[in-house]
């Protein structure tokens, strides 16, 4: 078995050739980071730094429509609460229109059924007055009759009933 | 395994039969990229680094052009390769450590590649040959020294060269002149480059091997066993579980490597204390 390192001792060392793949190396390194490296890595600092500024980008608008959204929630809640307010108002108004035309009704309606009692009142005193001078007046009328025939109890009681008969018949067809 | 490959096996096998057992047989250095060597004498090895270099650039240069915001395809892959290295360095180095993410990612994706790239038939890994990795152990260490120079200054620099144990200065000169500590950590840093170098080489190196040894097993098998009447080289692929092996090497083998320059780097840039624990930590996860 050959040990690598008894290789390299029987081997006379060519520096050129050595020194040759040194410099073709450091060459190629220059290239190489010319190439490959510097404008990779720029690249991806670049995509780095926009994709930082995205996720900012997005963390800040979501803020701002998280604020937005509360300020509307707010105001929303406020309208609400305006529009019941407003419609409690108006209800109060429709009560107490209802309440005061109810009223004036009632007022009416009594006032109506005071003149009509009122009426009725007038009428029932007119018609005693009548009755009464109807009464008088028949009364009178029997009194001329018995004044003007002087008869006998059956004859009497005939004539008043053949009167009152006669009197209520008169009445009646009236 | 290719037809250079398999003309080189069946000449082992051959060679073996010869001469016994004891002959030595190592994975091939001829690929079909060998009549450039004829040509202009540039070893395949390092004709076959380069391309694969200049594979890279043209892949990246392409993806430079096209980029977007919105990734799609390859950008999509290497974006996630990106990441990892940055979560790397930043593990490895602390935080900040993401401005090192090209260099351990340059080391892992090229490392990675010419591990692998031996897979291919005709090809062999570049880094099977010790040039190969000590030329890349000494472009990591070039890097991380310099590295530590821009970011420490000259002084903090060669202060890591010495101990302080001590509160005096004169009793820190008198220490580290009796102890020899500059030369201990002259040492150290030399052994860092032999320890880079030779576990990248000797993995790719022995898995290469492994796999060319199983591939000719294929083929002295047929011929052992009398199954033909003469001996052919068609293969049995008995090289193939070693073949996914030498996938995951590949890729364990181009992290060590890398995670390792990023431990390097916090060693002088973070305290020393604290890097001589990762240090050991990561050599720990490496073997």
């Amino acid at each position: 078995m050959v040990s690598p390192l008894e290789v390299l001792s029987q081997m006379k060392l060519q520096w050129h050739w050595i020194l040759s793949q040194t410099v073709a190396f450091l060459i190629l390194y220059w290239l190489l980071r010319k190439f490959a490296f510097a404008p990779i890595q720029q690249i991806l600092r670049e995509r780095e730094e926009r994709v930082r500024k995205t996720i900012e980008d997005a963390e800040r608008q979501r803020v701002e429509m998280e604020q937005l959204r509360a300020e509307y929630e707010q105001r929303l809640a406020h309208i609400e609460e305006e529009a019941r307010a407003r419609l409690q108002e108006a209800m109060q108004q429709a009560y107490q229109a209802r309440d005061a035309l109810l009223s004036e009704a009632r007022e009416q309606a009594e006032r109506i059924l005071q003149r009509a009692q009122e009426q009725i009142a007038l009428e029932r005193e007119k018609l005693m007055v009548e009755l009464r001078d109807y009464i008088v007046d028949m009364a009178v009328r029997m009194a001329e009759k018995l004044i003007e025939r002087s008869l006998d109890r059956t004859a009497h009681h005939e004539l008043i009933n053949d009167i009152l008969e006669k009197e209520l018949r008169e009445r009646t067809k009236h | 395994m290719t037809g250079s490959e398999l003309a080189a096996a069946a000449h082992g096998a051959a060679h073996a039969a010869e001469h016994g057992a004891g002959v030595h047989v190592s994975a091939p250095e001829e690929t079909w990229l060998h009549f450039l060597y004829n040509l202009f004498g540039i070893p395949d090895w390092l004709t076959i680094s380069l391309l694969v270099g200049l594979a890279l650039v043209i892949l990246f240069w392409r993806m430079s052009k096209r980029l977007s915001l919105y990734p799609s395809g390859f950008q999509t892959l290497w974006e996630m390769a990106v990441e990892f290295f940055e979560s790397l360095c930043r593990s490895a180095i602390g935080p900040g450590g993401e401005k090192y993410a090209p260099i351990i990612g340059s080391f892992f994706t090229y490392i990675l590649l010419l591990n692998l790239i031996g897979l291919i038939p005709g090809f062999m890994s570049p880094t099977a040959h010790p040039y190969i990795t000590i030329g890349l152990a000494i472009a990591s260490l070039t890097i991380v020294h310099s590295i530590a120079l821009r970011e420490l200054g000259l002084k903090n620099y060669l202060l890591h060269y010495v101990d302080r144990p001590f509160p005096n200065p004169l009793l820190n000169a008198a220490f580290n002149i009796i102890t020899l500590a500059p030369v201990v950590h002259l040492v150290g840093e030399f052994s860092k480059l032999i320890s880079l170098s030779i576990r990248l080489f000797g993995n790719i190196f022995g898995e290469d091997t492994v796999i060319f040894q199983f591939a000719s097993l294929g083929m002295i098998t047929l011929h052992a066993f009398g199954l033909l009447p003469k001996p052919i080289t068609v293969p049995l692929p008995f090289q193939l579980p070693v073949v996914f092996l030498h996938v995951l090497v590949a890729f364990i083998q181009a992290f060590v490597f890398s995670s390792l320059t990023a431990v390097y780097i916090s060693l002088f840039i973070s305290g020393h204390e604290e890097g001589h624990e990762e240090e050991h930590a990561a050599h720990e996860a490496a073997h």
